[in-house]
Parts: structure tokens; C-alpha cells; sequence
């Protein structure tokens, strides 16, 4: 991949009109179509597919950046941004070069708008838990199953959904409609605007050829290549949450008047700016890293992602708090833009991939080749190497 | 791509392509000495983010590309079938 991202995209996110259309849709909690569309059609949704399927091609660690700049005005319309990635990269990766031709430049124009359908009632952060079935008879699919908490489920025009089929994990594009009943999730206090779902199949269908991969490679290998993507993504929102929390905690303190000073000049304060401004510093650059590791296809990028989403979403909670406290009552109005960064802080920590089963994922990495044996092999893990840092800033 | 030049010279023939499979694995799975047809995946000695890990580790090492037909679990549950499918696919190229 080696686009760039299309210039009137920028321009449109770094236009203050954006930062103040995305706290209309946090008030009235919905994140408009129309909106999507418009931004659809300057190529937000297109940046992950390549440009013989309609997308921009635009490389992974340039694509965080678009993450970073719109999770900071809107944290929900980027959770948008995460979850059709993930679907694009699915069928991208995973899919037959028919369903590949036929869906990418759908997908990548946002007349396909997707929702990545995993989640249930009793399968959260335990995908061995899932009940939905996908059986297949004939040329026909017929899915059944609840899903819950799906971004932009509500609008959604199709599904990517994981289930069984015949006792092994797999996963279908199923479009919405006739079969699948969408009911709308009470709002969150974080991602207020994300149009959460939750979605029934009752024995809906689709054409077998809409299966992502056999039976036995839906999962694991479709779920979590996509959580891998999934996980660079958040991370990248996360820090662009850090960094809208920074700057709000910054200028304050700056020009906040205080005993004859400013905020800004007590110790305790530079202490926690200071300890903000690292955490927020290390994420950004190792999300950009990770994206060099998924663009490289390194064996270790799925563990490098959830280090990344583990750090930055961390990062993001930190800098939040810090502001939110240098804020003072300022900062605790509802309608503050440090009231929806702060909560989105909470939901990064949760979703693709709760911090304690990423923990287990980077503590299991470090520990294989450990265990009772002499084999002392360097874990496949990579470490950090700050030379890949400067690859795409030219 | 310039951390990638330390990696061994790509492998030819089947016994060297089966033996870097099976060297990956057992680093991959922290256990040496697993059995070539033991099932990695249904029987867990592999987690899904180290089965994500085997199929970017053989598309990369090898330079073959994975296609559709060839996700069958089969070819991935063991490192005999990982292997013979990776020489297929080197075969084929
Ligand atoms: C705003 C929002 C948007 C979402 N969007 C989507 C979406 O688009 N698609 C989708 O499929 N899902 C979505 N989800 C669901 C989300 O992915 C799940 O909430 C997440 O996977 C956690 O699952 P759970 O809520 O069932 O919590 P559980 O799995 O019950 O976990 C609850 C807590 O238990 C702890 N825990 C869990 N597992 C372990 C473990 N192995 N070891 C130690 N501690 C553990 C963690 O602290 C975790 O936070 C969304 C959720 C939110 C809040």
C-alpha cells in the first residue's frame, strides 16, 4: 500500500466545523448517516482497501493518523472507523477473489456500511463461548443467534458474524433485513454517538459464497487477525484521545491564574503533565511501530498489537484523568469535550480485547519457551527497534 | 522492511522446509519436540494469536502466498500439514 490520504478528507477533519458537528452527535447520541455518507464520499471509509478496489491503498501507520485526528473530536464516529476496517480487512484477507471483487469497493465507498458481529450475551472476551450458528445447506447459509453491542449496528447494511458451523468456528457477511431484527442498546456513557445494536439472526440467510474462510479458519484465524487490526486501530484512537486530553489539561494549566501565578508553575502539577505527556509520547510511537508490523506482515504483530492497544488506551486514562483533575469544575460539566474523551478512555480499555486479556496475551508470549524446559529461544515477540520510527515520516 | 535481512536464506527442499516449520512451532508453542501430526489447533497447544503468528511466519519465511482453497484447517493443525502445504505451494511457483 502506498497511497496517501486523500487531501479533502484532512482538510474536512481539520476543519473546526468537524470538531463542532461531532459534539452535536454526542448530544443527540447518534452519529447521522448523512454525516457518515458525506465523509464516505472523501474517502474515510476507503483508506484500508487498495485503489483497484476503490479504496486509497493508504499504508497502516498514515491510516493511525486519520484514527488519532478523528477520535479526538469524535471517539464514536472512530469506532466506526475501527470496526469497517476490520471488516474490509477480513474479506481483504480472508475472503474468496469474488466476494473480495464484489464487496471491497462496496465496503470502501461506505454504500456497504459494516458492523463487526461478535459479541454475545454470555461470549464476551471469550470467543470459545459463542453460540450463533451458521449452518450451511445447499448454497444457502442460515444464521441464527443474538450479537450485542454493535457499533453502528443500528445502521448497518450488513454483519460480519462469527459462529459455529457444524462444531467449528466460522464466520459469514450477512446483509441486514429480512431475518434480522436490530434493536437499539441503551447509550453508553462512553461512545455516546456509536449507534449500538443489538442484533437477532433468526435463521436469516445468504449465499454460501458470503462465508469469510472454511469452517475451522472463521476462528481462530479470521477473529483474530481482525482483533490484531482491531487492536492497532483502538490504540490509535486512544492516543488520539490522549492527545485532545493533553492539550485541554496543558492550556489550562497554562493560563489558569493561581495564588499570583499559574497553574502551571506548581511542581505537582508539571509532575502530572509530565507523567501524561510520556505515557501519551510512548504510545504514539508504538502504535506507529506496530503499524509498521502489520504492514511488514510480521509473525509478531498480533502480539505487538495487543501491547499497543494495552499501552495506549492506558495512556489515554491517564491523560484524561490528569486533565479532567487540573479541569477542576470545569471539566466535570456533561457537556464538556473532556467528558467524552474521559469516558471513551473507559470503553478503549474494554473493547477489542479487555486490559487483563491483553495482559495475558503479552504475559503468555513472554513465557513460552520458559516453561520447565532448557529452550531459552528469544520469543517471537520483537522488541521495539526505534530505526522503523523514521521509515514513513519522509 | 530492513530488520528482515537477518533471516535465514529461504529453504528448498521439503526436509529443510519441515524442519524450520517445526523449529517455529516449537518456539511458537514453548514446547521442543512436538510430535509432526500432533494437532496443534484442536488440541490447543497453539493459542489463536500464536496460530495468526504460524500462517503470517510461513507466507513470509517461504515468499508463498495462501490462497483461498488451501484454508482448510487441515493444513494448519499440524506441522506436517503446514508443511506439505507449503510445499505445495512452492511446487506450484
Ligand atoms: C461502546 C462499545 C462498543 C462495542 N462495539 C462492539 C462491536 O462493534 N462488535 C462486537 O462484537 N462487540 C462490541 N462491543 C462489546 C465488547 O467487545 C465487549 O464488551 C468486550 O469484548 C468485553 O466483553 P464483555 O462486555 O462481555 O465482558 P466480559 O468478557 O464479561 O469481561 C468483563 C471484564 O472481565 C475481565 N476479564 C474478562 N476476561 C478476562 C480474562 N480472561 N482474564 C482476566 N480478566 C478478564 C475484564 O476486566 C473485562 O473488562 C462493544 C462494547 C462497547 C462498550
Amino acid at each position: 500500500m502506498t497511497g496517501s490520504v486523500p487531501e479533502a478528507l484532512l482538510a474536512a477533519l481539520r476543519d473546526d466545523a468537524f470538531t463542532a458537528r461531532a459534539t452535536a452527535w454526542e448530544r443527540a447520541g447518534a452519529v447521522p448517516r448523512a454525516a457518515i455518507d458525506e465523509l464516505a464520499a472523501l474517502g474515510l471509509l476507503g483508506l484500508t482497501v487498495d485503489t483497484a478496489h476503490r479504496g486509497s491503498g493508504t499504508p497502516p501507520a498514515a491510516v493511525t493518523d486519520v484514527h488519532r485526528l478523528v477520535a479526538a473530536a469524535s471517539p464514536s464516529l472512530h469506532s466506526l472507523l475501527v470496526v469497517h476496517a476490520m471488516v474490509c480487512h477480513a474479506v481483504r484477507r480472508w475472503a474468496s477473489a469474488e466476494l473480495r471483487d464484489a464487496l471491497l469497493p462496496e465496503l470502501a465507498t461506505g454504500r456497504m456500511l459494516a458492523a463487526f458481529a461478535l459479541t454475545e450475551q454470555q461470549a464476551g472476551a471469550d470467543t470459545g463461548a459463542l453460540t450463533t450458528t451458521i449452518e450451511r445447506d445447499g448454497d444457502t447459509l442460515r444464521i441464527t443467534g443474538t450479537k450485542r453491542w454493535l457499533s453502528f449496528g443500528q445502521i448497518a447494511d450488513a454483519y460480519l458474524v462469527f459462529g459455529s458451523t457444524a462444531g467449528r468456528g466460522s464466520c459469514a457477511l450477512v446483509d441486514a433485513g429480512a431475518g434480522v431484527r436490530v434493536a437499539v442498546e441503551p447509550v453508553t456513557a462512553g461512545l455516546r454517538a456509536a449507534r449500538l445494536a443489538r442484533v437477532t439472526f433468526e435463521g436469516a440467510t445468504a449465499p454460501a459464497a458470503r462465508a469469510v474462510a472454511r469452517p475451522g479458519i472463521g476462528i481462530p484465524f479470521v477473529v483474530t487477525s481482525c482483533l490484531t487490526v482491531g487492536r492497532l486501530y483502538v490504540a490509535a484512537g486512544a492516543v488520539g484521545v490522549a492527545e485532545a486530553a493533553l492539550r485541554l489539561a496543558a492550556d489550562h494549566a497554562a493560563t489558569r491564574a493561581h495564588g499570583g501565578t499559574t497553574l502551571g508553575d506548581r511542581q505537582l502539577v508539571r509532575g502530572l503533565l509530565a507523567d501524561a505527556a510520556l505515557a501519551t509520547d510512548a504510545a504514539a510511537r508504538y502504535v506507529r511501530h506496530t503499524a509498521h508490523e502489520i504492514e511488514d506482515r510480521e509473525p509478531s504483530a498480533a502480539v505487538t498489537a495487543a501491547r499497543a492497544k494495552l499501552l495506549a488506551s492506558r495512556a489515554a486514562t491517564t491523560a484524561t484523568a490528569t486533565a479532567s483533575r487540573l479541569l477542576g469544575a470545569a471539566g466535570q460539566t456533561e457537556d464538556h469535550p473532556l467528558a467524552r474523551l474521559h469516558a471513551a478512555a473507559r470503553v478503549h480499555e474494554v473493547i477489542e480485547g479487555p486490559t487483563e486479556v491483553l495482559q495475558d496475551i503479552i504475559a503468555a508470549d513472554l513465557l513460552r519457551g520458559r516453561h520447565g524446559t532448557t529452550d531459552r529461544a528469544p520469543s517471537p515477540a520483537a522488541p521495539y527497534r526505534e530505526e522503523d520510527d523514521h521509515r514513513a515520516e519522509h | 522492511m530492513a530488520a528482515q535481512q537477518t533471516t535465514a536464506p529461504r529453504p528448498h527442499t521439503p526436509e529443510e522446509v519441515t524442519a524450520t516449520v517445526r523449529q517455529f512451532i516449537s518456539r511458537l508453542s514453548g514446547r521442543p519436540g512436538i510430535e509432526d501430526d500432533r494437532p496443534l489447533i484442536s488440541d490447543g497447544v497453539l493459542d489463536s494469536v500464536a496460530a495468526v503468528q504460524m500462517v503470517d511466519f510461513v507466507e513470509r519465511t517461504f515468499d508463498v502466498e495462501i490462497a483461498d482453497e488451501d484454508l482448510e484447517l487441515a493444513n494448519f493443525d499440524s506441522i506436517r500439514g503446514l508443511a506439505g502445504l507449503v510445499n505445495r505451494r512452492l511446487a506450484a511457483s
